[in-house]
């Protein structure tokens, strides 16, 4: 009897072994090529199997088009898997397909196109703005979409903790914020040139669900668990940790478009969640990831026009009183600049271009200053600066892809030959840092700018952060003024000019290159003619209602 | 022994105190400032008020000693707080635990019927195919880190095979839940498994060839007792009990392990939430994810405790 019982259970075991690697084994994600057709059938067939709510079916075209796979990543800490990341931070295309803002734009980011507005218009003094709202709007729950959607949004976002400074900037300036019906009056302080490309980018977010949170908890509130959305589409399912998916908003009063569903996958990189067929739109900037990426043949890879600044700040004083006296010397600063090739640097990163101020080499407004080369001279400066070549220099820096920690490793030996004892250091960040320890020299930054006046803006006395390393200097400040007011090209340039050459003498922060960023689309999505991508931490046009899935 | 019991579970509330305390006090040693964190360093310039607010709010302004007591005491009495995020700790853990336990679970039972089964070959055809091939396979196991092999298997199996999915639990379009889980467990199982397998076999197979040239089992043999029945009931039975103290002891290692696991595979489990944490600063998370960890240990190790003082009552005498 007993050996009966061993012999059953040694067969079972055995059993359940083998149906498992044989259900392992069996269909599957596959491959991009055979996932193709396997996940298009099932979503067509399923999507109405959510857990949360059913998908309205009558909203699908003849013309279904099948899923559209997208990739959310939570692997650099500023994204949760547990929500729909807020807009009011970075726009990522899958937000940008929920939440609309009150005007579009194009690639450039320069044009005002209506959207939830249907028009605008400006006083000459440039400092009343009159915005028409499109009437018949909806949210995806069917409640209305109004003026006091909008008021309520931008007060709101003057509250808020979490949010891009773009739109702080921009709404600080706003003396009075009125609605009459459809009507929304915007009144400023003083004229704040970017005020409507800024409004191409800010999201509008339903007051009667969010009126009683605490705007300093806005984005962790449990309405980015089941969002109500203005854009082409609504939220089907939160599989937390997992997944979210969306459907067509059947509220959405324009032309819907021919893609049904999109699931947005939440993984730990891009590469993988690309490589393994997950996603069908990523981006990228990093050499070794552009790399990876173009040899994946089902990618077509898109060149972006970016401001993607990658810089040197020096820490030299806080308002806080704090000193580092070794960085004070401009001379030293300058002799740094000049010890290190940004020719060669300027190589590890895909279609870099060599900056010498925040204004870029082939602007009209560029001045035509240029940082030179000659290890051998700023040898000599650094001697004749008195600098203790002996004590230890200290970067530090933020971006952990091989592409930066190679970029590190070079700057560090050009310094090494100009003589200087050097250490870098990888960062959580390289802002902060620097000024709550006041440990480090120099910090290695990143940032993907939404136009030359958030360069300059950083300079400005009263940034909290920057005057933390710069020491709140106020010689930028009325420059910077004149340039955010500026509302014709020539002043524009002008003011730039200007700021250009303070900039240069000052040497607070210094420019090495732009990098190129690329979007990469899956061969099985068709996009139409004529579309031209944007910076992918914001939002503009890309005729999405006729982008379709094979 | 109920003594015995009592004793072992009041000596392991101070050292979860005294692990709390560890981790409070070394995160905040650690000088991160969960507001850098919280929002971009572009905000932090222009919503200076705003984000001194928020600090006050989350009571980031108290002296630390006040923060742990507090901390301290919400644990005491069932509330884990809220992580940074505003999510509430108690259900991130309802929602992630199960998933790392479901991970954890199968990849010790996978691993001990491996282990302890080709360890116990080994020892038996000692210098035979199965113990060369076994003790290859448990240096290469040992020696090869688990996030390697995590990204070799998701190389092979999920982008150039493409017969299991890179990562995730759920897919969306799931025809069937069961083959869904099958296909997105199998390779996190398999990772973890291969690790563990490498050692509960090499330690089997030690722990049996010792046994096997005992006196007694010796004297089994000279009995006319059947080779098998010597084997099983002499040989495999005494060896167990060293190797069950590794089996269990291995249980807070799956789940500490998985952090790792789980970031590699975008696993949603409670690892891949504490590395996500660790990443953003958001200490509550990591305190209540760590003393997790710290409890099973303890637990683990009480349960060994137990184990052998029911075993061998030498134990019990000489605490």
């Amino acid at each position: 009897m007993k050996k009966t019982i061993k012999k059953l259970l040694a067969l079972g075991l055995c059993l359940v072994m083998s149906v498992g690697l044989l259900a392992g084994c069996s269909g599957g994600n596959g491959g991009n090529t055979t996932e193709k057709e396997g996940s298009n059938e099932k979503a067509s067939t399923e999507s109405g199997s959510s857990d949360t709510a059913s998908s309205d079916d009558t909203q699908q075209s003849s013309a279904d088009s099948g899923t559209l796979k997208l990739a959310v990543t939570t692997g650099d800490g500023s994204t949760t898997d547990d929500k729909i990341p807020t807009p009011w931070y970075n726009r990522i295309f899958s937000t940008n397909l929920m939440f609309r803002s009150l005007f579009t734009t194009d690639s450039t980011l320069t044009e005002v196109n209506p959207d939830l507005a249907e028009g605008y218009e400006v006083s000459s003094d440039a400092l009343t703005y009159t915005i028409t709202l499109k009437e018949g709007l909806k949210w995806s729950d069917g409640e209305a979409l109004t003026a006091d959607d909008v008021i309520f949004s931008i007060n709101t976002a003057l509250k808020t903790a979490t949010i891009n400074s773009i739109y702080t900037a921009a709404f600080s300036k706003i003396s009075e914020l009125t609605a009459d019906g459809n009507v929304i009056t915007v009144k400023l302080t003083t004229p704040y040139s970017d005020i409507m490309k800024v409004l191409t980018q800010f999201a509008i977010l339903p007051k009667h669900s969010l009126e009683n949170v605490d705007p300093l908890k806005l984005d962790s509130d449990v309405f980015w668990q089941n969002p109500v959305t203005s854009g082409m589409y609504a939220l089907d399912e939160l599989k937390v940790g997992n997944y979210f998916t969306l459907k067509l908003n059947e509220f959405y009063e324009g032309t819907a478009p021919k893609i049904t569903k999109v699931i947005n996958y939440f993984v730990s990189d891009y590469i993988t969640a690309a490589q393994a067929g997950n996603t069908d739109y990523m981006y990228a900037n990093a050499a070794d990831q552009v790399e990876l990426m173009k040899v994946l043949d089902n990618y077509k890879s898109h060149e972006v026009g970016v401001l993607f600044y990658k810089y040197f700040i020096f820490n030299m004083k806080g308002v806080d009183g704090k000193e580092n006296e070794a960085m004070q010397n401009v001379a030293v600063r300058k002799a740094i600049m000049k010890a290190i090739d940004r020719v060669s640097l300027s190589a590890l990163y895909p279609n870099a271009t060599v900056l010498n101020s925040g204004v870029p080499n082939n602007y009209e407004a560029y001045n035509g200053f240029e940082y030179t080369f000659d290890a051998e001279e700023a040898k000599k400066e650094i001697i004749e600066s008195g600098y203790d070549v002996s004590r230890k220099i200290k970067i530090c820096y933020y971006n952990n892809d091989q592409t930066s920690i190679d970029l590190i490793n070079m700057i560090v030996y050009y310094l090494e030959q100009a003589g200087l004892t050097v250490e870098a250091t990888l960062s959580n960040d390289g802002t902060t840092d620097l000024f709550t320890t006041r440990d480090y020299d120099i910090g290695f930054k990143g940032k993907a700018a939404f136009s030359l006046n958030e360069w300059y803006t950083e300079y400005i006395s009263s940034d909290a952060l920057f005057a933390n390393i710069f020491g709140g200097d106020t010689a930028f400040d009325s420059l910077i003024d004149e340039l955010t007011s500026a509302t014709d090209q020539n002043a524009t340039n002008e003011a730039l000019k200007k700021l250009q050459e303070l900039e240069q003498e000052k040497a607070y922060k210094v420019p090495l290159f732009t990098v190129g960023t690329y979007v990469f689309t899956n061969s099985r999505v068709t996009i139409p003619d004529g579309v031209t991508f944007c910076n992918p931490l914001y939002s503009c046009d890309i005729n999405f209602t006729n982008w379709e899935v094979k | 022994m109920f003594k015995y019991i009592v004793k072992k579970i009041l000596m392991m509330i101070p050292m979860l105190v005294l692990i709390s305390m560890i981790v409070f006090f070394g995160l905040q040693l650690t000088g991160i400032d969960p507001i850098n964190f919280m929002v971009s360093p572009e905000v932090l310039s222009a919503n200076k008020d705003n984000v001194d607010a928020l600090r006050e709010s989350l009571g980031l302004n108290d002296p630390v000693i006040v923060q742990y007591f507090r901390w301290l005491g919400n644990c005491l009495k069932g509330d884990f707080g809220y992580s940074f995020d505003g999510a509430s700790i108690s259900s991130i853990l309802a929602v992630r635990m199960p998933y790392t336990l479901e991970l954890a679970g199968y990849s010790l039972v996978l691993s001990a019927i491996l282990g302890i089964g080709i360890g116990i070959l080994s020892a038996i055809r000692q210098n035979g195919v199965i113990d060369y091939v076994g003790r290859v396979l448990a240096v290469l196991g040992q020696a090869v880190p688990q996030f390697l092999l995590g990204i070799v298997l998701i190389q092979i199996f999920a982008i150039k095979l493409g017969w299991f999915p890179s990562g995730n639990r759920v897919s969306p379009d799931a025809a069937s839940p069961f083959i869904d889980a099958v296909q997105h467990l199998f390779l996190p199982v398999l990772t973890l498994t291969i690790g563990m397998v490498a050692v509960l076999m090499r330690y089997t197979r030690n722990t049996m060839l010792d046994i096997l040239n005992s006196d007694y089992i010796k004297t089994a043999r000279s009995k006319g007792i059947p080779e098998w029945k010597v084997y099983l009931k002499h040989g495999f039975r005494n060896a167990m009990k060293p190797v069950l103290v590794i089996v269990v002891f291995r249980i807070p290692m799956l789940i500490g392990g998985s952090v790792v696991i789980e970031s590699v595979f975008s696993y949603p489990g409670i690892g891949l939430t504490m590395t996500n944490a660790i990443v953003s600063g958001d200490y509550p998370v990591v305190l209540v994810t760590t003393l997790i960890v710290a409890a099973v240990m303890l637990v683990c190790s009480f349960m060994i405790d137990v184990f052998n003082a029911l075993l061998d009552p030498r134990v019990r005498l000489s605490e």
